[in-house]
């Protein structure tokens, strides 16, 4: 299972799915896309990043996620917060916690309830990196530095962060670790509302960082702090006849406009997105019972047992898509 | 006069006993603290140093009752004798195809690959976990159709084991027909039974 330093870490694409709207399929895409991925044949990490820990509820059994919930400030711990602990706790380095081998080349950093804790300190770890303190600048890039070093171990090509529906410092600290970042939106009002905020909350977010990466001492572990747009994925649409239900119909060009002023325009000036491509990665439609028992079995939508065949055919060839559009625009 | 020198041989087998036991609570107050590599390392060490040649180990399986004689036996899986086989190579060996099946070959790997004969669902569970399988959609339903399909019976407290068809059928895989056979049979017996 572990693979040799022979894997640089600049190989990895570190991607999250975020939208501060809740309900929009965050973690059911990580994890379709992730699986999906890794059928291509690229290794895979899954890192749960969200306090509520609906990713590793999705793929552990509830006992089992229980248990290490329990175990997590143990020595054994293998949670997120078990990797975090010692930075938060004795600002001391993070420690590497051996992630769940879920199949072949998908792995997972279950999340943890702790992760709220973690999120309050770290509101006062991104003051500290304003004044120059190295604990700030260390505290925010832990989770990066925890993947980093999974990735020198085990050789990652892509690493997914599922996150929880929030703007808060959590969520800004992931973002500024990732490279890249994918907008999963569903075809209601609420979706193209919240384009606005993510935008502006995005643009505050690099736009500090840079600050903070340019007074850094040196040596001070830093955040790439430029994650790059990829794409949106409209998902749980109604399909009648063969297109959108007329009912959702309309916010597809509310969405598109949306994302070129709200998220395009606003983010021009750090060039973080591409203009040349277009801002859709893909879709998702409604696949009714598919998605529940894909959860309840935790296997991918196409591998649950639900549906009929010609769905699950369908829901397989639209991550297929997804997934192969990923690799092409982080090449 | 016999009686003085069985005394005499009985005192120094005690003697040897003893001393051999003050060794063995050395050697493990000085393993205790190091890892499984340098416990290994220590007495592969003082193997060579003493020269001592250890026995082959006996499979574990090859003096366990054989249950039924005229089921078709699969060839002795290479897990037993190694020891080394992790739970996912185990599962990969033996391809079980339903969770039952599962249930039945986790509860065989705990009782014989880590000395566990007694368990509960959580730690057919978190083996499960650790064989990187999919979670299984409701883990004590799943065991209670094991206990119920015959390849895990009640254990002590309220734990369960893996029952002698059990043990049988996971053997025989993955060869799928004697497995069938060693379970059939196990069925049919229950049946006749529950008939008187």
């Amino acid at each position: 299972m572990t693979r040799t330093q022979s894997t640089s870490t600049k190989s990895m694409r570190r991607i999250s799915i975020f939208n501060h709207k809740g309900g929009v399929g965050k973690t059911t895409l990580t994890f379709n896309i992730a699986a999906s991925l890794a059928r291509l044949g690229a290794r895979v990490l899954l890192v749960d990043s969200d306090p509520q820990c609906n990713l590793s509820a999705y793929l552990i059994e509830d006992e089992v996620l229980d248990d290490m919930l329990d175990k997590s400030d143990k020595r054994e711990g293998r949670t997120i917060w078990s990797a975090l602990k010692p930075v938060v706790e004795t600002s001391s380095d993070v420690k590497v916690v051996e992630p769940l081998e879920l199949a072949r080349n998908l792995y997972l950093v279950p999340g943890d309830i702790r992760l709220s804790d973690f999120e309050s300190d770290l509101g006062e770890l991104w003051r500290e990196c304003f004044q120059r303190k190295r604990r700030g600048f260390a505290g925010t890039a832990a989770i990066n530095t925890l993947v980093e070093m999974l990735c020198q171990k085990h050789g990652f090509d892509f690493v997914f962060f599922d996150t929880a529906p929030s703007v808060g410092p959590l969520n800004r600290a992931i973002l500024l670790g990732c490279d890249h970042f994918i907008v999963p939106v569903a075809y209601d009002l609420f979706s193209v509302r919240a384009l606005k905020t993510l935008g502006r909350s995005l643009h505050s977010w690099i736009s500090d960082y840079k600050t903070i990466s340019a007074i850094a001492p040196a040596d001070m572990p830093l955040l790439p702090g430029r994650p790059k747009f990829l794409g949106y994925i409209p998902q749980n649409f109604s399909v009648y006849r063969g297109g959108v239900a007329s009912h959702q119909k309309r916010y597809i060009a509310l969405l598109d406009r949306g994302i070129q002023t709200d998220i395009a325009q606003v983010l021009k000036e750090f060039d973080v997105v591409s203009l040349r491509q277009s801002p859709r990665l893909g879709e998702v439609k409604n696949f009714g019972t598919l998605v529940t028992a894909a959860q309840r079995e935790g296997r991918t939508i196409y591998e649950a047992s639900a549906g009929t065949p010609a769905q699950r055919d369908m829901a397989r060839a639209a991550f297929r898509q997804i997934a192969q559009k990923i690799i092409q625009r982080t090449k | 006069m016999k009686n003085l020198i069985r005394n005499e041989e009985q005192a120094e087998m005690d003697k040897s006993k003893i001393k051999t036991m003050d060794a063995l609570t050395a050697v493990n107050r000085i393993l205790t603290p190091l890892d499984a590599d340098g416990r290994q390392r220590v007495l592969e060490a003082v193997v060579t140093f003493f020269q001592i040649e250890l026995g082959h180990h006996r499979d574990r399986t090859s003096d366990r009752p054989s249950y039924s004689q005229d089921v078709p036996q699969s060839p002795r899986p290479q897990f037993s004798a190694g020891g080394k086989l992790t739970p996912k190579e185990f599962l990969h060996e033996k391809q079980p195809k339903t969770d039952v099946e599962r249930i039945a070959c986790l509860a065989y790997y705990l009782t014989h690959f880590r000395n566990t004969p007694y368990f509960k669902t959580l730690d057919l569970s978190k083996l499960n976990t650790e064989a990187a399988q999919i979670k299984f959609s409701n883990a004590n339903y799943a065991a209670n159709n094991a206990t119920n399909s015959g390849y895990l019976a009640a254990g002590p407290k309220g734990q369960r084991q893996i029952s002698a068809a059990g043990e049988q059928f996971v053997v025989a895989l993955p060869d799928r027909d004697a497995a069938k056979v060693v379970i059939a049979k196990a069925r049919r017996r229950k049946s006749t039974r529950r008939k008187k």
